[in-house]
């Protein structure tokens, strides 16, 4: 086998903790991540007690070889885009770690804990106020836009990043 | 260049009317040019230098030896006074010559030389090896009693040990000759950046670069490093050190790839 490089070997380890032990609710398509490391399909499930419980979400993860220097590229796909003020209907996601705040001590499994307790967060089911303008408008890579965090967004940045420093401890 | 002129003229065929005359001629110049190709000074028998590479490798006393890839490479392994093995490899690059080309040994001059022969270099390797008896004892000392944090698989070669100062090495330092000898090693922490213990191609483990006390995750210096440069913009930093906030805790955190 040809040697791998270094965004290869932390894919590699990242998938196999993740099918090892996945958190509640996540489950990662082994099969096609181990086939093509640099593009994952994540299933998700709505948490019950939650505004999305009994739904399932697909998520995709696009990772370039600058992994984990480079945050990836993360949205929703399918057909059932979950209803959210931070998601929009082209499946973006407003999530200030997955591109400004984004850490190489971040993992695919802190990012799906933190799109989790995104949602899990939700107090009504609307879409962005600005989703028909910027779904009409926007790059296909949500990487490629300026996004402008509410107040929302940083919120949950910091739970997240308290969450993934304790899984760092326990670890 | 005369010898190509006269070569290109012999084959040149439309000088024959018959196949007869060329091979006259083709005979001609082979009688004609033995001499200078087949008796020269400088003219290689093959037979003979196997014959004495061989009969080399036969009179090495007291060493085991061993043959490599090809032919041409040797591994020779020679024991001292503490039961201890050492391995020398040379390299036959032609008669009379012979080049060491790795020793697990620290560097010295005398490795890069050419020798005349294989008893020549075993020679000079045993006197180093001798001179280095008291360096493999304590060595040897260091790498039983202290847990080792850097290089991750000591060898003789490598002069230096990164040990870890923790309660069991100073309680074993006043008996030390009869202690038991640190059996649990410090628990090796991956790189919090590559996930990885070890670098391919890089010796160094990974370390609680952060000053943050709450924070203590581990990282590689060149993970650190590489991520510092790249949320600065890639602009290579000031005097070696690049700065940033730690990607754990986001405690500001500066880091150079040299250490200090």
């Amino acid at each position: 086998m040809a040697a791998m490089s270094p965004s290869e070997r932390r894919l590699q380890k990242e998938l196999m903790a993740l099918m090892k032990e996945p958190p509640a609710g996540v489950t990662v398509d082994g099969d096609q991540a181990s086939q093509n490391l640099t593009l994952w399909t994540i299933h998700m499930e709505g948490v019950p007690g939650t505004l999305y419980e009994g739904e399932k979400f697909v998520l995709q993860f696009k990772f370039t070889n600058k992994y984990p220097f480079d945050s990836p590229e993360v949205t929703f796909v399918g057909n059932n885009i979950p209803v959210h003020p931070h998601v929009y209907s082209n499946g973006h996601i407003c999530l200030s770690i997955l591109t400004d705040d984004w850490s190489p001590a971040l993992s695919v499994q802190s990012v799906c804990l933190s799109i989790v307790s995104m949602l899990s967060s939700c107090k009504e089911k609307k879409r962005p106020p600005d989703n028909s303008f910027y779904v009409k408008t926007c790059s296909k890579n949500p990487k490629k836009t300026k996004w402008w965090y509410h107040g929302m967004c940083s919120f949950i940045f910091f739970t997240i990043n308290n969450f993934s420093k304790s899984i760092t401890k326990r670890n | 260049m005369e010898s190509k002129k006269e070569m290109r003229e012999l084959f040149c065929f439309s000088n024959y009317k018959s196949i007869t005359k060329f091979v006259n001629n083709l005979e001609k110049f082979f009688l004609q040019k033995k001499n200078t190709y087949l008796c020269s000074s400088n003219s290689i028998d093959m037979e003979q230098i196997d014959k004495t590479y061989l009969n080399e490798i036969k009179n090495v006393d007291n060493v085991n030896v061993y043959f490599g890839k090809t032919l041409e490479e040797l591994k020779c392994v020679i024991s001292d006074d503490g039961f201890r093995e050492h391995e020398i490899f040379i390299k036959f690059s032609g008669p009379r010559k012979y080049e060491i080309t790795k020793v697990n040994l620290p560097h010295l001059p005398y490795q890069d030389e050419v020798y005349n022969s294989i008893n020549e270099i075993i020679d000079t390797f045993r006197n180093h090896v001798i001179n280095l008896s008291n360096y493999f004892f304590e060595l040897e000392q260091i790498d039983q009693f202290f847990s080792i944090m850097e290089p991750l698989h000591p060898t003789y070669k490598d002069e230096y040990r990164k040990i870890a100062l923790d309660i069991s090495s100073f309680s074993n330092k006043h008996h030390i000759i009869l202690s038991e000898p640190v059996t649990t090693m410090l628990e090796k922490q991956h790189c919090a950046i590559c996930l990885c213990e070890e670098l391919p191609d890089n010796p160094s483990v990974p370390q609680p670069i952060c000053q943050n006390n709450a924070c203590g995750v581990y990282y590689h210096r060149s993970c650190l490093y590489e991520w510092l440069l790249a949320s600065a913009g890639g602009r290579p930093p000031a005097f070696g050190v690049a700065t940033g906030s730690c990607p754990t805790c986001c405690h500001p955190i500066a880091c150079s790839l040299l250490e200090k």
